[in-house]
């Protein structure tokens, strides 16, 4: 942990939303970035093996940080997509509530969640169609057909035949080394890339087969979110 | 000269203050080690300084 800056944030008050887009409705989230707001990478909680799937995405986000800025490029897509809001006070759903504020205690804290359905609302209500990635659920590997560790969170170890991710080539075993053309640390970075891609998308995917890399496309096929 | 040198520390030490003052409100005592609190700009200019990567905790206190 001594190799890390480590920042505690509790409130969305002032929540710079062009870097820090995850699944809002989590009791946490971990970003993995470095001073100039580029991204390593996200984790989220599981329930189980946290601590140790957490340690292994610190390592992973250590050799990126030796990387960097060569990886500068393939680290930008880890970044927020354009939504027409920079804060989560600006959004019409959570300011016209008037009750927020910048924390001073438990009073007037715009909590998380509140983003999450502040986003879904204030689409609405500012006349604009709302995208399926904000009321469907945050999208799991296994909506496309894999699985991963607990701990080694970039290793298959389930595909379900007949799906996209089996359609694609992938098998269990694989390690994803590069998801959407994005390093991959975690399985919150494998969910980043579902939620920021387009309704559908062909999605490459790179991945080390015992020592050899091997490329795939991962077809999303319509509906393939909310299905 | 005392005075103004006093007030200036006071100015410099508000959102440091400020912080400890959310802290104390939230209960929020769990943090082992050394962590910047609620401050991701103080995060950031550290990081940058120290050239060490940030770990970054979202979570809010019930």
């Amino acid at each position: 942990m001594d190799q890390f800056v480590c920042v505690r944030v509790v409130q969305a008050w002032g929540m710079d939303l062009s870097i820090f887009q995850f699944d809002w409705r989590l009791t946490w989230a971990v970003f993995l970035m470095n001073g100039e707001k580029a991204v390593y990478g996200r984790f989220f909680p599981r329930q189980q093996d946290d601590v140790e799937g957490l340690r292994k995405a610190l390592e992973g986000a250590l050799e990126l940080h030796k990387k960097y800025p060569a990886n500068k490029d393939e680290l930008a897509g880890k970044k927020g997509i354009p939504i027409p809001w920079k804060t989560p006070e600006e959004m019409p759903a959570i300011s016209e509530r008037g009750k927020f504020q910048p924390a001073q205690g438990k009073k007037g804290c715009i909590h998380c969640h509140n983003v999450q359905e502040g986003a879904g609302k204030s689409f609405k209500q500012a006349g604009l169609p709302v995208p399926d990635r904000f009321f469907a659920p945050y999208p799991t590997p296994q909506r496309i057909g894999f699985m991963l560790g607990a701990i080694d969170q970039t290793r298959i170890i389930d595909v379900t035949q007949g799906w996209p991710a089996e359609k694609a080539g992938l098998k269990v075993g694989d390690r994803i080394v590069r998801f959407g053309g994005q390093p991959i640390l975690s399985i919150a970075d494998v969910q980043w890339v579902l939620w920021s891609s387009a309704d559908t998308a062909t999605i490459k995917v790179e991945v080390d087969r015992a020592g050899e890399r091997v490329e795939a496309a991962l077809a999303l096929p319509a509906g393939w979110r909310t299905r | 000269m005392k005075h103004i040198a006093l007030a200036t520390l006071a100015i410099l030490l508000a959102p440091a203050q400020d912080k400890d003052h959310l802290r104390r409100e939230l209960r929020d005592t769990d943090l082992e080690g050394a962590w910047i609190y609620d401050d991701l700009e103080s995060g950031y200019a550290e990081a940058s300084k120290l050239g060490k990567p940030m770990l970054v905790v979202f979570r809010c206190v019930p």
